[in-house]
């Protein structure tokens, strides 16, 4: 067995006395877990943070859009309303023309229908009037042949005279009586003739 | 003092990364979403009583003779001329006028033409509408409206088709006349014969057989109104 010869022999060890504690070497991590544990306490930080600070944000954006919704739906019922009012008030003004059209096309029917009436009214006057001028004219003629007539008749008459009583006229005189007498029975046969032609019109 | 520095800028980092993928906040809601409303507007031919021109233009007419009456029809083609036919109005000693409403106007005179069944009557008042003239004669095929008075009762559109053209059978018209199916009767003599613009594409002066009318094209007439020097004022039976 080898000893150390140089030194002397130390007491021998107390059996009696507790030993000494013995130091357990620390042991350290390594520089790189280190940093990867940092960095990851960082980075949870960070997201925890993060997700706060979006989360408060998110909050904020989700009320402002639910106010928005509220919002528009109210607008869409107020729009919805004032369609419906206004769609009820179409169809009311719709029917209301309908009705206006077919008072209208009665009406031009009753005008039309009216103005035939009063068409038809004025021809019948205007016939009335053509029969009264056509009586007027033919009591117009029928007088003035019996005036013709008359008068033929009367110089007739007067010329007969003349003639019973001849000594005392100058034939030329009566001859000339005789042709003016003569024109006249022939102006009341005209005027004879003309109202036969009337009358038979 | 590293390691806050780089909490803060990956704070700050995924702050704006994740607020950038937020939607944006909404909008303003406006108060009203409604498309403004055009104002009404009315038209402005609109008809005051709800007759059209065709109707307004067309007068009946009463043509007086010695020892007879006549009815006719005419139509205004200005504020105081009628066009009619010329056998409504020739020997008349008197040409009474009523419009579509009842209204009664007075003639101050009227013409004929020498060539063809046409005339024309001068009125003092104002005619309530007058009717424009086609530019061209109607082809056969074409529809027309004939509007007038029958047999001088109420005013009456009638429709057909241009059939043909011919020489006039009654030999009054100079020129060719046309044909169509559309029916008339006496009285419709001076009608306007229409196209679908309501514009008078001839006038009505005899019914053929078969339901069929006779009618002087637009070119004729334009040929008269064209020439006024040729009209022959008419004169009064005696």
């Amino acid at each position: 067995m080898a000893t150390d010869a140089g030194s002397a022999p130390g007491p021998p060890p107390d059996e009696s006395r507790p030993p000494a504690p013995v130091h357990r070497a620390r042991r350290r991590w390594p520089t790189s877990a280190r940093v990867t544990v940092t960095l990851l306490a960082v980075a949870l930080v960070a997201a925890v943070t993060a997700g706060a600070l979006v989360t408060a944000r998110l909050l904020d954006t989700n009320q402002r859009w639910q106010d928005s919704s509220e919002q528009w739906e109210a607008l869409a019922r107020e729009h919805g309303e004032q369609a419906s009012e206004a769609t009820s008030e179409a169809e009311q003004l719709k029917a209301d023309l309908d009705e206006t059209k077919r008072q209208l096309a009665t009406a031009k029917k009753r005008i039309t229908a009216l103005a035939d009436e009063k068409a038809k009214l004025g021809d019948k006057a205007a016939t009335s009037q053509a029969s009264s001028d056509a009586e007027a004219r033919l009591s117009q003629a029928a007088t003035d042949v019996t005036t013709a007539l008359g008068r033929c008749v009367d110089g007739e008459r007067q010329l007969l005279t003349y003639v019973e009583d001849a000594d005392r006229y100058a034939a030329d005189d009566v001859a000339r009586y005789r042709d003016d007498v003569e024109k006249l029975c022939a102006a009341a046969a005209d005027a004879n003739d003309a109202l036969q032609s009337a009358l038979g019109s | 003092m590293r390691t806050r520095t780089c909490l803060a800028l990956v704070v700050a980092g995924a702050c704006l990364g994740a607020c950038s993928a937020l939607p944006d906040p909404p909008a303003p809601v406006p108060s009203s979403v409604l498309a403004p409303v055009a104002a009404p507007t009315t038209p402005a031919d609109l008809s005051p009583d709800g007759f059209d021109d065709a109707h307004r233009a067309t007068v009946r007419l009463l043509s007086i003779r010695c020892g007879e009456l006549a009815t006719g029809t005419g139509f205004a083609i200005d504020a105081h001329t009628l066009v009619t036919a010329r056998h409504v109005v020739g020997d008349a000693r008197e040409v009474r006028l009523s419009t579509y409403d009842g209204h009664d106007l007075t003639s101050s005179g009227s013409a004929t033409a020498p060539d063809a069944d046409l005339a024309i009557v001068s009125t003092d008042a104002t005619l309530p509408a007058s009717l424009p003239l086609a530019d061209a004669d109607p082809q056969v095929g074409d529809a027309v409206h004939v509007i007038g008075y029958p047999k001088g009762d109420a005013l009456t559109v009638t429709t057909g088709h241009v059939t043909g053209e011919r020489k006039d059978p009654l030999d009054v018209n100079a020129d060719p006349v046309l044909v169509a199916d559309a029916t008339v009767e006496p009285g419709s003599s001076g009608s306007p014969v229409l196209d679908d613009a309501d514009a008078v594409v001839g006038v009505v002066y005899a019914k053929g057989t078969n339901d069929t009318t006779f009618f002087v094209p637009v070119s004729t007439l334009r040929a008269m109104l064209d020439d006024e020097d040729s009209l022959v004022p008419t004169t009064a039976c005696d």
